[in-house]
C-alpha cells in the first residue's frame, strides 16, 4: 500500500493536502469559534474596570446590631475563592459633623475598610487604632484647619454626640483596583444640599472598632475582586452558578455582573456561531469540489489497474477495496496535517490577532470536525470511485476513457442553478436574512459556473471549427481542446467560485471596517476627544483659543450638555468652522448646513462697569375701569383707581459668564402721564454682564387692565462711556410674551348692578414694537396687562439655531423646540437642518454654536461636560494633546481616540468573523492554484501526446505554445471574471443582510457602497496569481510534448 | 488444470460506433481442442481481439455460444466470470505494462494475480511460475529496470500465475525484438507442454504464426481459413458457405460458377468454362 502511494507521488501528496485542507477548514472553524468566544470574553473583561468586575455583598445591621463585615464575609461559600480574591469588607455609617465653630452640620461618612492605610498616603500622624481614633483627609484639615489630636463629635443615629479624636491626616493613593470606586475623597469644599446649603467634608477613616458598637444603621459591604484570568467560558458559567447558588445572610444583597457578562458574551458567541460555519462552510465546498476532481483523477489513473485487478479475477468489490484502501489512506493521512495546521493557524489567530488572555484550547469538537472531513473526504473518493468500478472490464481496459458527454448539463448543475436561484429569491424576497446571506456569493458562483461549463464546451467547439477554417491555428487548437477537455468544466466551475469567494470577501471585510471605521468615528467625534474636568465653557474655550499657533488650528473647544433620560436630545455646542475641519463628518451626511449656526452679526455688550446711565421720557396712559370714556350700557361706578406709586417698570437683563440670567431696574414709571428722567443704576455685575434685553412690565395686583403708550431710551453710557446701542438694528424684534393674541390682565369690569362682566369692548391685549426715538435712541411703544414684555439684543437669536439628528425632541416642532443650553436651562430652538446623525451624540443630538452658547453664558449642569477635540495633526498626537491642556491647569478627565473605539469594535464577534471571511478567500485561492496542478497533472499525458502529435504533424512550435497558453489560461479569465459579477451581484444582495456589528449601530445609516477598488485588487491579484499558475502549467505542458511522449513508457 | 476446449457456435458481437451498428463478428464457427495452440490471424478489424475478448468473458456475445471448457460463458454471471478468469482463464492484453500493475515487482504481480488461491496453498507457487518463464532472477526487479521482453514475459507469468486452463493472448510479441520474441514463443511453448493449457493468440506477426500448430484466420467476422502445419485450408461454414481465400477470390470474382467434382482425393473446385452471350445471358 505505501509502495502504492509512493508510486504516485505527486499525486498522493496532492491528495493528502486537499484532504488535509478539507481537514484544516473542518478543524480550524470549532478552534476559531472557541477563540473568538474566548476573546470576546477577555475583550469585555479587558474593558471593565475591577469595580465593575468585582461581586458585592451588601447588608446593614437593621436585622442584627451586632452584625459586623466579617460575620458577612465569613457566611460567604468557600468556592467563590476560585475565582474571586479575598473580601474587602467595609463599614460605613453616615452621620454629620461641625466642621468649624459657628458652621452648620456637614455630612460626613464614617468608613472602616480592611487594609485601608495601606493605600493611604498619611501626611502626618499614624492609622487609626482604637475606637476613638479617625483619619481627615488633608484638603479638609486644611479647610478647617484640623490637626492632631482635633476633637471631632458626630452624632449617632440618635443624635448622641460621639467624640473621635484626629489621629493621623489622609491622602487616598490611586488604587482603582482597592477602592473600587469608594470615593473617600472629593467632596471637601464642594457646595451640597444638606438641609441647606454646606460645605462637604471628605470620608473619615475610623478603625473597625470604631463603628463595632452603637451604629445601628451602619451598612456592612464585602467586595471580592474578580481573578479575571480564571474566568474562562467554562468557569465563567460555573463562577455564575456559584454566585447565583449564594444565599447571603442576615438579608444581605448580592451584586455580581457576571451574568451581565455572560449576556453580552453570549450575543457574541451566537453571532460567531452563525458567521464561521457559514464562511467556512464556503471554503470546505470550494475543497470538496477540489477533492472531487483530485479524487476522479487519481481513480482515472487507476484504471488499468482496477482493470487488471478484474482481468485477474477480483470482483467489482475487491476492486473496491483495492481501490478506496490506497486512496482512503491517501486521503486519512491528510487529517492529521489539516488539525495540525488548523491548531497552527488557530495559534497564529491566538497570538497575533486576538487580545491577550486567550487560552490555548483543542475541544472534543475539533477531533470530531477533522473526523467529519474524513468521512466527507472519503465519501468524495468513494463518489469518484464508484462509477469506474461499475464499467465494464472491456470499458477499463480502453487506453483512453469514455469521455462524458459534456453537451448536456449534469443534474448536479442542474441542483446547483436551482439552489442559486432560491437563494436570490429568498433575499429578494426577505425569506433569507442574517448571516445566511453569506452564501449568496457561492451559490451564484456555483450556478455561473456549471452553466458557463456548459456553454463554452459548446461555444469553444464551434469557435474552435470556425478558428481553424479561417487559418487561427493557435486560437483554433486552445478551442477545440477546450471543447472537449472534460477538466474544462472543473476549471470553470472552481475559478468562478474562488473568484467571487474573493471578491466578496475582500468587498465584505473592506465594508464591514469601513463602517466600523465611520462608527467610530461618529462615538468618538473626532481623532481624539479628551473630556475635561471644567465647567467653565467660556474659560475652557479660552485655554484652547491660546494654544500656540501648530496646536490651536488642531484642536477645538466643544460643550456636551445631556440630560437625565437617554432617549432625550443632547446638545453639541461647537464652532462651525472648527467641526468641519476637525471632526469627522457623519457617515452619509456630507451637506452640513453648518452657515445655519453662524453667530449674528451684532457683538455683545459687555456691561462690564458700575452704573448704567440712560435717559427716558414716556407718555403713557393707563386702560380699564375709569379711565377713558364711560362704555355705553355700563350703569355703575366709573372712576379710576388709586393707584400708589409708579407701577410701571422699566429695566434691563442681563447673564452673568455663568449664565445667570438677572434682571436690573432702570426705574419705574407712572401708568398716566408724560415726563422723563435720567437713569443712572447700578450695574452690580463685578465680573462683568451682558445686555440681554429691556423690558417693561407693569406690577401684578395694579387695578387697571393694561398701560399704553411709548418709552424712549437714549443716551445709554456705562460709566460715562456711551454704550452703542441706540439702534433699533442692533436689536430683536420683540418676543415671548408680549406676542400673546389673547393678552389681557383679566380684569374685566363687572356690571355691580347686574354682577356680570361688560362685554362691551375686548380686554387689551399685550402688544410690543421697538423703533428708533424721534430724538435719536430707541422707542418702545407697547401695551402691557402685566406680562414681561423685552426686546433683545441682537447679538444672541431668541430661538437658537441647531442641525437636529434624529428626531425631534417630545412636546417640540422642527421649528420650536426645547434643548439644554451649557448651563443646562431650556432654551428654545429650531432646526435648521434635519440629519441623520452628529459627531458623538449621534441620533440624539442638536448641533449648536459654540460661541453663541457662550454668549448665553453659563457653567456646566452635572451631566454637562467640556471636551477638547483634536484631529491628528496635533503635535504628538493625544499624549501631546493631554500635556498641553495639564500644561495650562486643565484636567483631563477621560480621552477618546479613533483609534481605541475602533480597536473595540475591532475586537468584536462580527470583527474576528468577518476577517475569517479574508482567510476564506486566500485559502481559496489557494485551493484553486492547486486544482489547477492537478489538472495539468491529470491531463498532461494526454495534452502532451496531442501537442507532440500536433509537433509530428508539422504544426510549429510557436503555435503549440500559444495554444496551449491559450486552451490553459481562457477558461481561468473567463471564469475569474464571470466570478467576480457573482461576487459584486453576491456583494449588493447579501451585504445588507450581513451583520456588522454586534450590537446594532446607533445610527442606522450603514454605507454599505462596494468598495470597488478593493474588490478590483483582490479580484486583479486573483487572476494574476492563476494566470501565472495556468501559464507556466501550460509552457511546460508544450516543452515536454515531444515525440517522445507518443511512445508508450513506463 | 489441463487444457480446456473452446467452441464458438454462430457467434456475433455488434457494437454501436459513431450511431451505427458495426458486426465486429458476424458467425464464428470455432473449435479449439484442449492442450491445442491456435494463432488467430487476419486483418486489422477483422475481429481477431474482438473474438479473444469474447472468450475472457469480458464482452457479452450479440448472439451465439461460447463454451470453454465446461462453461457456457455467454450464460455465466459476472461473478462467475470473475471467478472463471481468476482460476481457469489466463489473458495477456496487447501491450506488457497493460498487465502490470506498475508499481510491484513480478513477483508481487504474479503473488497478487495469484490472490487467495495462493494464501491458501493453492495452485502453483510463484516460483514455480517465474521459473516456466524464465524471470525468477528478476522477479524482484522494479518493472522500469526490465527489458520490454522480460516485460512481456512478466505479462505471461501474471497470466498463467493460476495455473489456467485456457491462456488468451493479443498480440504477445508485438513491439518486440526477435530475440525477445523468440523467447516469450518459448515461453507460450513451454506453457503449453508443462500444464497443457490451451493457448489462442491473436497476431499479426507471420513468424509467430508459422511457430503455431494451428492458425485461424478471421476475416470480415467470420472464419476465413485454418492453417494446419502451414498448410491453410479453407472452411465450411455451418451454413455450408466456404470462404475462399482472397487470391482465390481475385480469380474467382462473384457470380463465377464452379463445379464440385469428387475425385480420389476429395472434392475438386472446378471454374465452369460456359461462354456468356453479349447480353449476359448463358447459351
Amino acid at each position: 500500500m505505501w509502495k502504492a502511494i509512493r508510486y504516485r507521488g505527486g499525486q498522493s501528496l496532492v491528495l493528502i493536502l486537499i484532504s488535509a485542507l478539507v481537514a484544516t477548514c473542518a478543524a480550524f472553524a470549532p478552534l476559531f469559534s472557541r477563540s473568538i468566544d474566548q476573546a470576546l470574553l477577555r475583550a469585555t473583561l479587558g474593558r471593565m474596570e475591577a469595580a465593575d468586575l468585582k461581586l458585592g455583598v451588601l447588608a446593614a445591621r437593621t436585622a442584627d446590631e451586632g452584625l459586623a463585615a466579617g460575620d458577612v464575609e465569613g457566611a460567604m461559600p468557600p468556592s467563590l475563592s476560585r475565582w474571586y480574591e479575598p473580601g474587602l469588607s467595609m463599614t460605613t455609617a453616615n452621620t454629620d459633623v461641625v466642621p468649624a465653630a459657628g458652621k452648620m452640620p456637614s455630612p460626613v461618612r464614617l468608613v472602616a475598610r480592611d487594609e485601608v492605610c495601606d493605600h493611604l498616603t498619611l501626611s502626618s500622624g499614624e492609622c487609626p487604632t482604637e475606637g476613638t481614633d479617625l483619619l481627615v483627609s488633608d484638603a479638609d484639615a486644611k479647610a478647617w484647619g484640623w490637626k492632631l489630636g482635633t476633637i471631632l463629635t458626630v452624632r449617632n443615629h440618635d443624635g448622641r454626640p460621639v467624640p473621635f479624636t484626629v489621629s493621623g491626616v489622609y491622602t487616598a493613593t490611586d488604587d482603582p483596583d482597592y477602592w473600587l470606586r469608594t470615593e473617600v475623597q472629593g467632596k471637601s469644599g464642594q457646595l451640597i444640599m444638606y438641609g441647606d446649603l454646606v460645605t462637604g467634608v471628605d470620608d473619615f477613616i475610623v478603625a473597625p472598632t470604631g463603628l463595632a458598637q452603637g451604629w445601628p444603621k451602619a451598612q456592612l459591604s464585602v467586595d471580592y475582586r474578580l481573578k479575571t484570568p480564571t474566568i474562562t467560558l467554562d468557569s465563567l458559567a460555573e463562577a455564575g452558578t456559584a454566585v447565583g447558588a449564594i444565599r447571603p445572610p442576615h438579608q444581605a444583597t448580592v451584586d455580581s455582573p457576571l451574568p451581565r457578562i455572560a449576556e453580552q458574551v453570549d450575543n457574541g458567541q451566537a453571532l460567531v456561531r452563525q458567521l464561521v460555519p457559514l464562511l467556512i462552510a464556503q471554503l470546505v465546498a470550494v475543497a470538496l469540489a477540489v477533492l472531487v476532481l483530485v479524487a476522479g483523477a487519481a481513480v482515472a489513473q487507476r484504471r488499468p489497474e482496477i482493470a487488471v485487478a478484474r482481468l485477474r479475477g477480483r470482483s467489482r468489490e475487491a476492486s473496491r477495496r483495492l481501490v478506496m484502501a490506497e486512496l482512503g489512506l491517501t486521503v486519512l493521512l491528510g487529517l492529521p496535517l489539516g488539525v495540525l495546521v488548523a491548531v497552527g493557524l488557530g495559534e497564529v489567530v491566538r497570538r497575533f490577532i486576538l487580545p491577550p488572555g486567550v487560552p490555548f484550547e483543542f475541544g472534543w469538537q475539533v477531533p470530531l470536525a477533522a473526523l467529519v472531513a474524513g468521512l466527507a473526504s472519503l465519501a468524495v473518493v468513494y463518489a469518484a470511485a464508484r462509477p469506474v468500478l461499475h464499467e465494464p472490464i472491456a470499458s477499463l481496459l480502453r487506453r483512453v476513457p469514455p469521455a462524458a458527454t459534456a453537451r448536456t448539463m449534469r443534474v448536479s448543475d442542474v441542483v446547483l442553478v436551482v439552489l442559486a436561484a432560491v437563494g436570490v429569491v429568498g433575499i429578494v424576497t426577505g425569506q433569507i436574512t442574517g448571516p445566511m446571506a453569506i452564501l449568496t456569493p457561492i451559490l451564484l458562483a456555483l450556478a455561473a459556473g456549471a452553466l458557463l461549463g456548459t456553454l463554452v464546451v459548446v461555444v469553444a467547439t464551434r469557435l474552435g471549427r470556425r478558428a481553424l477554417l479561417r487559418g487561427g491555428l493557435g486560437s483554433a487548437l486552445a478551442a477545440l481542446a477546450l471543447g472537449r477537455r472534460p477538466t474544462t468544466r472543473h476549471v470553470l466551475l472552481v475559478v468562478t467560485a474562488v473568484s467571487a469567494l474573493v471578491v466578496f470577501a475582500a468587498n465584505a471585510v473592506a465594508v464591514a471596517d469601513r463602517n466600523r471605521e465611520n462608527r467610530a468615528q461618529l462615538t468618538v467625534g473626532a481623532f481624539a476627544a479628551l473630556r475635561t474636568s471644567s465647567k467653565d465653557p467660556t474659560a475652557l474655550a479660552r485655554v484652547v483659543d491660546q494654544l500656540p499657533v501648530g496646536q490651536r488650528e488642531h484642536a477645538m473647544p466643544v460643550g456636551i450638555v445631556a440630560q437625565r433620560d437617554p432617549d432625550s436630545t443632547t446638545t453639541l455646542a461647537a464652532r462651525p468652522e472648527q467641526l468641519r475641519r476637525i471632526a469627522f463628518a457623519p457617515p452619509a451626511q456630507t451637506n452640513l448646513d453648518l452657515d445655519a449656526l453662524a453667530l449674528p452679526d451684532q457683538q455683545p455688550v459687555a456691561l462690564d462697569g458700575d452704573r448704567l446711565r440712560v435717559t427716558v421720557a414716556y407718555d403713557l396712559s393707563a386702560m380699564g375701569t375709569g379711565f377713558g370714556p364711560r362704555p355705553p350700557g355700563f350703569t355703575g361706578e366709573w372712576e379710576p383707581p388709586t393707584i400708589i406709586g409708579n407701577p410701571l417698570r422699566l429695566g434691563i437683563a442681563v447673564t452673568t459668564p455663568d449664565g445667570e440670567v438677572l434682571t436690573r431696574d432702570l426705574g419705574s414709571l407712572p401708568v398716566q402721564g408724560k415726563g422723563s428722567l435720567a437713569v443712572n443704576a447700578p450695574v452690580l455685575c463685578p465680573e462683568s454682564c451682558r445686555l440681554q434685553s429691556v423690558f417693561v412690565q407693569l406690577e401684578q395686583g395694579v387695578e387697571i387692565d393694561a398701560v399704553k403708550g411709548t418709552v424712549d431710551l437714549s443716551g445709554f453710557a456705562l460709566d460715562g462711556t456711551p454704550l452703542d446701542i441706540d439702534d433699533p438694528s442692533g436689536w430683536l424684534a420683540p418676543q415671548g410674551e408680549a406676542e400673546s393674541p389673547s393678552g389681557g390682565s383679566g380684569n374685566v369690569p363687572i356690571d355691580p348692578a347686574t354682577g356680570f362682566p361688560i362685554e362691551v369692548q375686548p380686554p387689551p391685549a399685550d402688544r410690543l414694537a421697538l423703533a428708533a426715538g424721534p430724538a435719536g435712541g430707541l422707542r418702545l411703544s407697547f401695551v402691557n396687562t402685566g406680562r414681561n414684555a423685552s426686546v433683545s439684543r441682537a447679538d444672541a437669536p431668541a430661538v437658537v439655531p441647531s442641525l437636529l439628528s434624529g428626531r425631534i425632541p417630545s412636546g417640540g416642532t422642527e421649528n420650536a423646540f426645547d434643548i439644554q443650553s451649557l448651563a443646562g436651562r431650556t432654551t428654545p430652538a429650531l432646526a435648521a437642518q434635519r440629519i441623520p446623525a452628529l459627531p458623538y451624540v449621534g441620533n440624539r443630538g442638536a448641533l449648536v454654536n459654540l460661541d453663541l452658547m457662550l454668549r448665553i453664558g453659563g457653567t456646566l449642569p452635572s451631566t454637562g461636560a467640556m471636551e477638547v477635540w483634536i484631529d491628528d495633526g496635533f503635535p504628538g498626537g493625544v499624549a501631546g494633546a493631554e500635556q498641553a491642556l495639564r500644561d495650562r491647569g486643565v484636567e483631563v478627565l477621560t480621552t477618546r481616540s479613533l483609534a481605541q473605539e475602533k480597536r473595540l469594535l475591532d475586537e468584536s464577534a462580527t470583527g474576528w468573523g468577518l476577517l475569517l471571511g479574508l482567510f476564506t478567500a486566500v485559502l481559496s485561492l489557494l485551493l484553486a492554484a492547486v486544482m489547477l496542478v492537478v489538472v495539468a497533472m491529470t491531463t498532461g499525458r494526454i495534452v502532451t501526446r496531442d501537442i507532440a502529435a500536433l509537433r509530428v504533424a508539422g504544426v510549429s512550435g510557436r503555435d503549440l505554445r500559444r495554444a496551449a497558453v491559450r486552451e490553459s489560461v481562457a477558461p481561468v479569465v473567463l471564469a475569474a471574471v464571470v466570478g467576480a459579477l457573482c461576487g459584486v451581484a453576491g456583494a449588493t444582495l447579501a451585504m445588507p443582510l450581513i451583520p456588522l456589528f454586534d450590537t446594532p449601530a446607533p445610527v442606522p445609516a450603514l454605507d454599505l457602497r462596494p468598495a470597488w477598488l478593493v474588490m478590483g485588487a483582490a479580484w486583479l491579484a486573483t487572476l494574476l496569481a492563476l494566470a501565472v499558475v495556468a501559464t507556466a502549467l501550460a509552457l511546460r505542458a508544450a516543452r515536454q510534448g515531444v515525440s517522445d511522449r507518443l511512445r508508450e513508457a513506463w | 488444470m489441463t487444457g480446456l476446449a473452446v467452441m464458438t457456435a454462430g457467434l456475433v458481437h455488434i457494437y454501436r460506433a459513431e450511431h451505427h451498428d458495426v458486426a465486429a463478428l458476424a458467425g464464428v464457427d470455432l473449435s479449439v481442442h484442449a492442450g491445442e495452440m491456435v494463432a488467430l490471424l487476419g486483418p486489422s478489424g477483422a475481429g481477431k481481439s474482438t473474438l479473444l475478448t469474447l472468450f475472457g468473458g469480458l464482452l457479452r456475445p450479440s448472439a451465439g455460444r461460447i463454451r470453454i471448457g465446461d462453461h457456457e460463458i455467454s450464460r455465466m454471471s459476472e461473478t462467475d466470470l470473475d471467478t472463471l478468469r481468476g482460476r481457469e482463464v489466463g489473458i495477456v492484453l496487447q501491450g506488457a505494462s497493460r498487465n502490470l500493475i506498475p508499481h510491484k515487482t513480478i513477483r508481487e504481480n504474479v503473488s497478487f494475480a495469484q490472490g487467495s488461491r495462493r494464501a491458501k496453498g493453492e495452485g502453483v507457487s510463484t516460483d514455480e511460475v517465474l521459473d516456466l518463464v524464465r524471470l525468477r532472477d528478476r522477479a524482484d526487479a522494479p518493472l522500469s529496470s526490465l527489458t520490454p521482453g522480460e516485460l512481456q514475459r512478466g505479462a505471461l507469468a501474471v497470466a498463467v500465475s493460476t495455473r489456467p486452463g485456457l491462456l488468451l493472448g493479443d498480440e504477445p510479441t508485438s513491439q518486440l525484438d526477435h530475440d525477445a520474441r523468440d523467447q516469450v514463443l518459448q515461453t507460450l511453448t513451454d506453457i503449453n507442454a508443462s500444464w497443457g493449457t490451451t493457448i489462442i493468440v491473436v497476431t499479426h506477426d507471420p513468424e509467430v504464426a508459422s511457430r503455431m500448430p494451428r492458425t485461424v484466420t478471421i476475416r470480415d467476422g467470420r472464419v476465413g481459413a485454418e492453417g494446419r502445419e502451414g498448410e491453410e485450408f479453407a472452411v465450411v461454414s455451418a451454413d455450408g458457405s466456404v470462404p475462399l481465400p482472397p487470391h482465390v477470390l481475385e480469380t474467382l470474382s462473384p457470380g463465377t460458377l464452379v463445379r464440385l467434382v469428387e475425385s480420389e482425393q476429395g472434392w475438386t473446385l472446378i471454374r465452369d468454362e460456359i461462354e456468356e452471350v453479349s447480353d449476359g445471358e448463358p447459351q
